[in-house]
């Protein structure tokens, strides 16, 4: 049988050629929507991932690392680092500003170090944790033009830009400076006379010593300082996704939802167009004694084989169009071959390849022998 | 020429159920990129629905911000009460404004909330479907939108920050996925964010007949770090900050849906064309001209391609329709601009699908033709 099927398919190779195309197009499309969401979550995740500690300290009641407010007191950071078995808290502020250049703006998260959580994803030129120096997401540096040694500027206060990372989540570049960067930058920009409504420390990282056990040191400290919740960084990464599920899902469900139905329109159009050109073959197989459920397995086959290499196609073509868009706009990260994404698409060409042998069964099963026979001669 | 038009149009109206199909096929590849416009077209909207409704003549908030959306501005109350006693001024209404993750039951969202200086104010929700004004720093108005989600009442608890809130009422037209705006007294709020003494935005409503530019130059003249934007301004930033995202992603999608419209039409008319092989032999062999035979190609997947996007359009405003029971929580917006813009493109994608079936049928032999069948 599926000697068969190679041969049909072999028989009309630009028919193939074109049928495995539009199927390959049409799993691109659901691929490349999964890949986006997928891509969201996975830059969610890393980061709280990626700024690397033990535990980390974030304002009571506050559970998300991305797009939240959180504000300790700067108190906690002694009370924290005086814990048996605590290495080091080291502070971090996050900020959301506005780059405004070119006439162009750009929401960014401004993440505030000191002796750790800086840039992890590091590009070039060099992280310092005392100046002015600012390590910028390379969107940003692909959009603005920008590259090290550049001035970049935030409410007309200039930082200079020491680095290119690849950070952004929430469609949100990310950008490094320093708690001197920081000071200076309330000091001397436009903020200046509202300096106390600005969080000085966000989160506190928490180091912990290797011998040390973690959850004595979480009991500890959050009987001590009950300002501050904490969490391992994989608790946050999780939080942040579901965040982000919150957020995605609904939207990118739907549009999956419309690419999956035409997806099944395209199979059943081809593989129902592809039977009623084949009609007379099915027929005088019919009559040379095949059961229609014969048939049924060979439009199986024949719809499992297009959608196989359609399957590979469509994910070469979605990793295309995602490394385009990627490269075009950094900011965007697409996780086309994510496994999760993988065996959802996987999952969606297999129900194509059962909706393209059930869509002409009735054609198939109906064909008369004796008429097809007569047409033949 | 005229026999061998008719001829193309019988062959699409004869095989009803393939040329329905391809329409379907190909109307579907359209309604993807289409749906996915009007979805962004209807978030970018909504992002700008708030500031839209309250409608100042001037925004003032801190110096180097010029808008809302992902914005955070913090500016002494102070400096409003001084802009409030300059002659040109009836009203000055300041607000605290923050972007964070709310907690709506087990549910995390994205949001902005208003919090505001007192009751029945300006700044305030300006429909409610549901519930009263705020009286205690511990209630909360949500989007209504809400309630087909996740099922919130009266008396529901929502989280902001560290700080919990009771429901009390639901305003109309403030929900999108994007942000969905709350609404509290600021007190509470202030406690969490620790920034007792500012505001984030003052809305500014000037005395009739004032000129509105030489005012907003007067407060910026006289009050240091703050900036002041008009209404129109303001709006075209925010708007500017929800869509220069969108634009790309839009292209982007619009490109690969209609590289696949393309493929169904090119299968479509490929279909068409070899199922009518013998037929077209019999036409090539009594002299019809290969310019003809392509130009019924092209005229056959014009018309099947605009039919279709005539179709996409069709169920586009079904889908749109549906949507509050569907999906309550996605905002679509139609324009004409939004339905039509794409039409050319369209166009362009029809002659892109021919081309193939066109080769093929300028390199057909009839005497082979006929003889295979």
């Amino acid at each position: 049988m599926l000697k068969l099927v190679i041969k049909q398919l072999l028989h009309d190779k630009a028919n193939t050629f074109i049928t495995v195309l539009a199927l390959s197009a049409s799993i691109a499309v659901i691929v490349v929507l999964q890949g986006f969401e997928q891509g969201q979550y996975e830059q969610l995740k890393l980061a709280s991932i990626n700024r690397g500690s033990d535990l980390i300290a974030v304002q009571a009641k506050v559970n998300n690392f991305m797009a939240t407010r959180s504000v300790i007191p700067q108190l906690a950071r002694e009370q924290i680092e005086a814990v048996p078995g605590v290495k080091a808290a080291h502070p971090l502020t996050t900020l959301p500003v506005i780059y405004q250049y070119k006439g162009m703006q750009t929401p960014i998260y401004l993440i505030v170090f000191d002796t750790a959580g800086g840039p992890s994803n590091f590009l070039e030129g060099e992280v310092h944790n005392r100046g002015r120096g600012i390590v910028i997401d390379q969107s940003l540096a692909k959009k603005y033009d920008l590259k090290i040694g550049d001035e970049f500027i935030i409410a007309n206060f200039a930082f200079s830009i020491s680095g290119i990372t690849s950070e952004a989540a929430f469609m949100t570049p990310f950008a490094f400076i320093n708690y001197d960067g920081l000071i200076d930058f309330f000091l001397d920009s436009d903020i200046a006379s509202d300096l106390s409504t600005f969080p000085l420390v966000s989160f506190l990282l928490i180091e912990a010593d290797p011998k040390a056990s973690l959850e004595k040191i979480q009991r500890t400290i959050e009987a001590k300082v009950p300002s501050i919740d904490l969490f391992t960084l994989t608790e946050l990464a999780k939080n942040d996704v579901k965040l982000g599920q919150g957020f995605y899902k609904p939207i990118l469900g739907l549009l999956v939802s419309v690419g999956f139905l035409l997806g099944s329109l395209l199979i059943s159009l081809l593989m129902f167009s592809a039977a009623h050109r084949q009609q007379r073959d099915f027929a005088v197989m019919l009559a040379l004694g095949f059961k229609p459920r014969h048939l049924f397995i060979f439009t199986l086959f024949l719809s499992s084989l297009l959608l196989l290499s359609s399957f590979v196609i469509g994910l070469f073509l979605a990793g295309f169009i995602g490394s385009l868009i990627e490269s075009a706009r950094p900011v965007y990260y697409f996780a086309v071959f994510h496994p999760q994404v993988l065996i959802k698409a996987g999952a969606i060409a297999g129900l194509f390849a059962l909706l393209g042998a059930a869509a002409p069964y009735g054609l198939i099963r109906n064909s008369d022998p004796i008429t097809a026979l007569h047409r033949a001669s | 020429m005229k026999m061998i038009l008719r001829w193309g149009f019988k062959t699409l109206t004869m095989q009803k159920a393939a040329t329905l199909a391809s329409m379907v096929g190909i109307s579907f590849s359209f309604l993807l990129a289409l749906f996915f416009a009007a979805v962004w077209q209807g978030e970018t909207e909504q992002i700008v629905a708030y500031p839209k409704k309250m409608n100042p003549d001037l925004w003032i908030m801190q110096e180097g911000v010029a808008n809302m959306h992902m914005a955070s501005s913090f500016v002494w109350d102070w400096k409003g009460e001084a802009i409030a006693k300059m002659p040109e001024v009836e009203r000055v209404t300041g607000f605290l404004y923050l972007n964070t993750v709310i907690q709506v039951k087990d549910n995390k969202l994205f949001g902005f909330v208003v919090g505001l200086t007192g009751e029945a104010n300006r700044a305030g929700p300006w429909a409610l479907s549901d519930g009263r004004s705020l009286k205690a720093p511990d209630e909360i108005i949500v989007p209504d939108t809400l309630r087909s989600i996740f099922g919130l009442t009266k008396g529901d608890t929502v989280q902001i920050v560290d700080k919990d809130y009771r429901v009390v009422g639901f305003s109309q037209g403030t929900y999108s996925t994007a942000n969905p705006v709350f609404f509290v007294l600021k007190e509470k709020l202030q406690d969490s964010l620790a920034s007792e003494g500012t505001l984030s935005y003052f809305l500014l409503d000037a005395k009739p007949d004032v000129d509105i530019k030489a005012l907003q130059q007067k407060i910026m003249a006289e009050i240091d770090n703050i900036n002041v934007v008009s209404q129109a301004q303001f709006i075209a930033n925010d708007y500017e900050m929800a869509t220069q995202m969108g634009a790309e992603t839009i292209l982007i999608m619009t490109l690969i849906c209609s590289t696949l419209a393309a493929l169904i039409i090119g299968y479509a008319c490929y279909s068409l064309a070899i199922k009518k092989r013998k037929e077209l032999a019999i036409i090539k062999a009594m002299g019809g001209k290969a310019h003809q035979l392509v130009t019924v190609v092209l005229l056959q997947s014009i018309s099947v391609t605009l039919l279709a996007y005539v179709l996409a359009i069709v169920f586009l405003l079904l889908l749109s329709v549906a949507m509050p029971w569907v999906a309550p929580q996605i905002t679509v917006a139609l324009s004409l601009s939004l339905l039509v813009k794409p039409a050319p493109f369209a166009f362009i994608i029809a002659i892109i699908g021919s081309i193939y079936p066109a080769i093929k049928l300028v390199r057909l032999d009839p005497a082979i033709a006929y003889k295979n069948g």
